[in-house]
């Protein structure tokens, strides 16, 4: 299947690469082939700044996850944690059927990234305390 | 924008001199070759100077040449038609690991059908293993198909060693010779080859068209019934067309197969040696010599094959890739796997296949835009360098 958005954002694709002021960062592995998705977010006072990804993957998962990290910049992180992948598609249109494990992948990485966050706000209290 | 077609190995544009050899039988000579009278009787020259010119070709009799619809018939026929026609001697079939699917998967249908097949494997360069062949090969062993050169990586076979150890055991050798007709000189008879398939759109002819040589003696079973056409063993009216093509496209790629292999592989090797140079973290996938004149394999580190192969799209210029993810299941490269080839490298393999119109200044403008297309995937690649070829350990 071929969808004209994928390939206008394979060739510009938006928010790529490092954040080097994230504190949530996920990370998640195919395991059925070598594609990976990366997540980079900024959180400031429980609200995301900046979200920013790396990906080895084909044109669907890059699209998918230059969406993602379009649409949820400006959320809370209860809007994170809450946020349905497939909302993408509304973004991207449709995806061939073979390419959907590219939604799971990126959400994996989205709820990997907010754990991360959570650890890091856990570790920062401990420290606070001591 | 320049549109540069290097994915020849998938199928070829059809040269002019081909089409003008076929458009009589397209316009005004449509007798069925069967018929007899004057149109069908025309016909009938047309088909049987094809398989004059395809014989001389490769050198064989015209009598031992039989038109199919493709190098995929072919490839059944062949193999269905010599196990079964001779079931009596034995039941064991060879072949290897990185066949053509038509092949592998006639060859899985014979194994339901209570055949034995062994499929060997092939060196990190993709040489099939012929120490392997010397140990299985058996007293039961009937028929060795061993493709003469890969269609993905371009590696030609020792088909030579193969065709003698065959005739040594007295065991029926065929060969997949899609992508090597018109790249590697053939004379079957002096060889010892017993079958051999060939396709015509992979040599600037039409599609839907190819042939199966059957050295004199051999027996093979119809593949259709129902018609005295090609002998009795592939009955349905001719494509009378198609096989004036075919004959046509087959003549002309062994009569300019100097010129073409030489022009074609110094463009290749230019184009190897430049990416190599250019771009870091290059692995060419293949033999280094023994390969196809026109065939580049390459993987990028850190580079998606399909995300590559689209990006060249967006910028004109069409080539393949071999593996892509897909939910569920990994379209994982079967050739790429059998020569070693760790994942990530062979989920970023791409396929250059030059063709006869490949110009230097095509090669030009992919070298450049292929430097551009990887260094962009590159910054946004979530492997890190040296995590590139390493994913199993």
């Amino acid at each position: 299947m071929y969808n004209p958005k994928i390939m206008e954002i394979l060739q510009n694709p938006q928010n790529a690469g490092m954040l080097r002021g994230a504190n949530a960062i996920g990370r998640a592995d195919s395991d059925i082939c070598s594609d990976i998705v990366k997540f980079y977010i900024q959180i400031e006072d429980g609200r995301v700044v900046d979200a920013k990804f790396k990906t080895f993957g084909g044109a669907t998962l890059i699209a998918v996850c230059s969406t993602t990290a379009n649409m949820i910049i400006g959320l809370t992180v209860d809007e994170l944690l809450s946020f349905n992948i497939r909302d993408v598609l509304d973004e991207l249109g449709e995806i061939a059927p073979q390419k959907d494990y590219c939604l799971n992948l990126s959400s994996q990485a989205l709820t990997n990234a907010v754990e991360d966050y959570y650890k890091r706000l856990e570790k920062e209290a401990k420290a606070s305390k001591e | 924008m320049n549109k540069i077609y290097l994915d020849n190995a998938a199928t070829t544009p059809l040269s002019s001199e081909v089409l003008n050899e076929m458009m009589p039988y397209l316009t005004g000579d449509f007798g069925n070759p069967n018929s007899l009278h004057s149109f069908g009787r025309t016909a009938k020259s047309a088909i049987e100077l094809a398989r004059e010119r395809i014989a001389r070709a490769i050198g064989c009799e015209p009598s031992e040449v039989y038109f199919t619809s493709g190098a995929t018939e072919s490839n059944n026929w062949a193999l269905n038609g010599i196990a079964k026609a001779n079931r009596h001697k034995g039941n064991h079939i060879i072949t290897s690991k990185i066949e053509h699917p038509s092949i592998l998967e006639t060859c899985k249908k014979l194994e339901r059908e209570g055949f034995r097949v062994t499929y060997l494997d092939v060196d990190e360069m993709g040489l099939v293993r012929i120490d392997q062949l010397l140990h299985y090969i058996g007293a039961d062993t009937i028929l060795i198909s061993i493709m003469s050169a890969n269609n993905e990586v371009g590696t030609i076979q020792n088909i030579q060693a193969i065709a003698n150890i065959a005739k040594e055991k007295n065991v029926i050798f065929h060969t997949d010779a899609t992508q090597a007709v018109g790249a590697v000189s053939f004379s079957v008879r002096e060889m010892g080859i017993d079958a051999m398939s060939i396709s015509g759109h992979k040599l600037n002819g039409p599609k839907g068209v190819g042939a199966l040589y059957v050295h004199d003696g051999v027996v093979i079973t119809p593949f259709m019934n129902g018609g005295e056409q090609e002998s009795g063993l592939r009955a349905g009216t001719s494509n009378v067309p198609g096989i004036v093509g075919l004959g046509k496209a087959v003549e002309i790629a062994t009569r300019d197969i100097m010129a073409n292999s030489k022009k074609v592989r110094e463009l290749r090797d230019y184009f190897i040696k430049k990416v190599v140079e250019l771009i870091p973290m290059t692995q060419l996938n293949g033999h280094p010599v023994q390969r196809l004149p026109n065939n580049i394999n390459l993987s990028f580190g850190m580079v998606e094959g399909e995300s590559l192969m689209y990006l060249l799209d967006l910028n004109g210029i069409a080539v393949s890739t071999g593996s892509a993810c897909s939910s569920g299941s990994v379209e994982n490269s079967h050739v790429l796997s059998a020569m070693g080839i760790a994942p990530d490298l062979a989920q970023g393999a791409v396929r250059f296949s030059l063709g006869r119109n490949t110009t230097k200044q095509d090669i030009e403008y992919v070298i450049e835009k292929l430097v551009e297309c990887v260094e962009k995937l590159r910054k946004i690649s979530a492997m890190s360098k040296s995590q590139v070829g390493k994913e199993d350990e």
